[in-house]
C-alpha cells in the first residue's frame, strides 16, 4: 500500500535527512499526535467505545504508542499500525464492559451469542445508521472491516498490523461484509426504508 | 479466499462513516488530551537530568518535531514520582511538581447501575452525551468499573504506598483486582502491587510476581520501572 493517507507527512528536515541516508526517516510522536488524533478518536469510537470514554482512552492509546514508537518501522504504513494500539484499547475496555453488564443483568437483546450484550448497548447509543450497522460486529470483525473499508489498508498490511494470519483476516473481512449487509437490510426496514 | 461472493460494502454507509469524520474530534478533546501526555512527560523529564528539555505544556498544537521524553523514563520515572507524590501528599507538603503528577487523575467515577439505565427503551432515542450518566439516577456507587473508578483506586493505592502505608495500598489494589480483573490499569497495578511486596521485605513474593509480570506484559510501560524495583533486592 502506497496511499500517501496512511503516511504521515513528514517534517523537511527529517525528509531530507532520510533522503539522505536512502531510509525512511520515522515520525517523532508529536507529529503523530497532532496529524493522528482524529484518526485515533474515530478508530475508538468506530471500534465501539462510548463517547464519555473515548477521550480517557486516546489518552491511553498515545501514551502506548510513545511508549513503543521506536518499535515502528516507518517503512510500513502508519496507520494500521496506530489502529493496533486502538484495537487493543478497545478490546479492553470491551471486555470490561461485557462483564459488568453480564454480571448485573442479562439483557434480553443478548440471547443471540453473535450479539454481546455490549453491542446491545452500543447499538442503543449509536445516534446514526452507520454506528448502529458497527455495533452489531464484534471487535475483530469491525476492525478488519474498519481497516480494509474505510482506510484503505491491503490485507497483508492488516494482518500484520494486528498480528493475525492473513486467512484469518479474509475470513473476518467477509464475515464482517455478511453480517453488516444483514444488520443495515434490517436497520433500513425498522426505519422505513425501501 | 475468495471475497467476491461477500456483498461489497454498502455505499451509503462507507459515506456515513466518512461524514462522521468530517468535522473531526473535539478540538478543546485534543487540548486536553495533549496537556495530560505533555504534563507526564514533562514530570518524567524533570526527574532526570539526563533529559535537559522538557516540553512546555501549551494549549496549542504541538510542533512539529519536538523533542519529547524517551519511553523508559517516562515509565520509570513516573512511576517513581507517582511513589513519592503520595508521601508528599501525606506529609501534607506542597510541592508542585507532585500536584502535577495528580491533575490530570482525578476523575470523577461514573458510578456503575448507568449502564443499565443506558439500555432502557426510553433511552433508545436519545444520543450516547445524553445517556451519560447521573449519580441520582443510579442510586449506587459501589459498582464503579470505568476507568475513573479505575484511577481511583490505584491513586488511593499509591497515596497509601507513599505514605508507607503498604498493607492498605496492597487492599487497595486487591480492591482493584476483583473489580477490573482485566482492567485498563492492570498493569500499574501490577507494578505497584510489585513495589509494595518488595517494601515489605517480601522478596520472593516480589519476585515471583514480577516474573509474571514480565510474563504478561513483556512491552509494558510499566516493566523499566519493575526491573528497577528489583534491583534493591539484587
Amino acid at each position: 500500500m502506497t496511499d500517501q493517507r496512511l503516511r504521515p507527512k513528514l517534517d523537511p528536515m527529517v525528509r531530507e535527512n532520510a533522503a539522505r541516508s536512502g531510509k525512511a526517516a520515522r515520525p517523532a510522536f508529536a507529529q503523530i499526535f497532532s496529524e493522528s488524533f482524529d484518526y485515533v478518536w474515530f478508530s475508538l469510537r468506530r471500534l465501539g467505545v462510548r463517547e464519555r470514554d473515548v477521550e480517557d482512552l486516546t489518552h491511553e492509546v498515545f501514551l502506548r504508542i510513545h511508549g513503543q514508537l521506536d518499535r515502528y518501522d516507518p517503512e510500513r504504513p502508519l496507520r494500521p499500525w496506530l489502529f493496533a494500539f486502538a484495537y487493543r484499547v478497545a478490546s479492553d475496555y470491551r471486555k470490561l464492559a461485557r462483564h459488568r453488564l453480564e454480571s448485573l443483568e442479562a439483557s434480553p437483546e443478548a440471547t443471540d451469542a453473535s450479539v454481546s450484550a455490549f453491542d446491545v448497548l452500543a447499538t442503543r447509543e449509536a445516534s446514526n445508521l452507520a454506528q448502529a450497522a458497527l455495533g452489531e460486529l464484534d471487535v475483530e470483525r469491525r476492525a478488519i472491516f474498519l481497516l480494509h473499508e474505510v482506510d484503505g489498508c491491503t490485507m497483508p498490511e492488516i494482518a500484520d498490523a494486528l498480528q493475525i494470519p492473513l486467512n484469518t483476516a479474509y475470513s473476518r473481512l467477509r464475515l464482517a461484509r455478511e453480517q453488516l449487509a444483514r444488520a443495515l437490510v434490517r436497520l433500513r426496514s425498522r426505519r422505513g426504508d425501501r | 479466499m475468495n471475497l467476491r461472493r461477500s456483498p461489497e460494502p454498502d455505499a451509503e454507509l462507507l459515506a456515513l462513516l466518512d461524514r462522521e469524520t468530517a468535522k473531526g474530534a473535539p478540538i478543546e478533546a485534543k487540548r486536553r488530551v495533549e496537556a495530560r501526555i505533555l504534563r507526564t512527560l514533562a514530570t518524567a523529564g524533570a526527574a532526570s537530568s539526563a533529559l535537559p528539555t522538557t516540553p512546555a505544556v501549551t494549549s496549542g498544537e504541538p510542533t512539529s518535531g519536538a523533542s519529547w521524553a524517551r519511553p523508559w523514563w517516562i515509565a520509570a520515572s513516573a512511576f517513581a514520582l507517582g511513589g513519592a507524590g503520595g508521601a508528599a501528599v501525606h506529609a501534607q507538603l506542597t510541592v508542585p511538581s507532585v500536584r502535577i503528577v495528580y491533575v490530570d487523575r482525578v476523575v470523577t467515577p461514573i458510578p456503575e447501575p448507568a449502564v443499565l439505565a443506558a439500555v432502557t427503551p426510553d433511552a433508545s432515542a436519545a444520543t450516547s452525551k445524553d445517556l451519560a450518566p447521573t449519580p441520582s439516577s443510579t442510586g449506587s456507587s459501589s459498582g464503579d468499573s470505568n476507568l475513573g473508578g479505575e484511577r481511583a483506586i490505584i491513586d488511593r493505592a499509591r497515596r497509601a504506598f507513599g505514605a508507607g502505608e503498604y498493607a492498605s495500598a496492597e487492599r487497595a489494589l486487591d480492591a482493584h483486582a476483583r473489580q477490573f480483573p482485566v482492567g485498563v490499569l492492570r498493569e500499574e497495578r501490577e507494578a505497584l502491587a510489585i513495589k509494595a511486596l518488595l517494601a515489605q521485605g517480601r522478596s520472593d513474593e516480589g519476585r515471583r510476581r514480577a516474573a509474571q509480570f514480565r510474563e504478561r506484559f513483556p512491552q509494558s510501560l510499566f516493566g523499566p520501572a519493575v526491573d528497577e524495583a528489583m534491583k534493591s533486592i539484587r
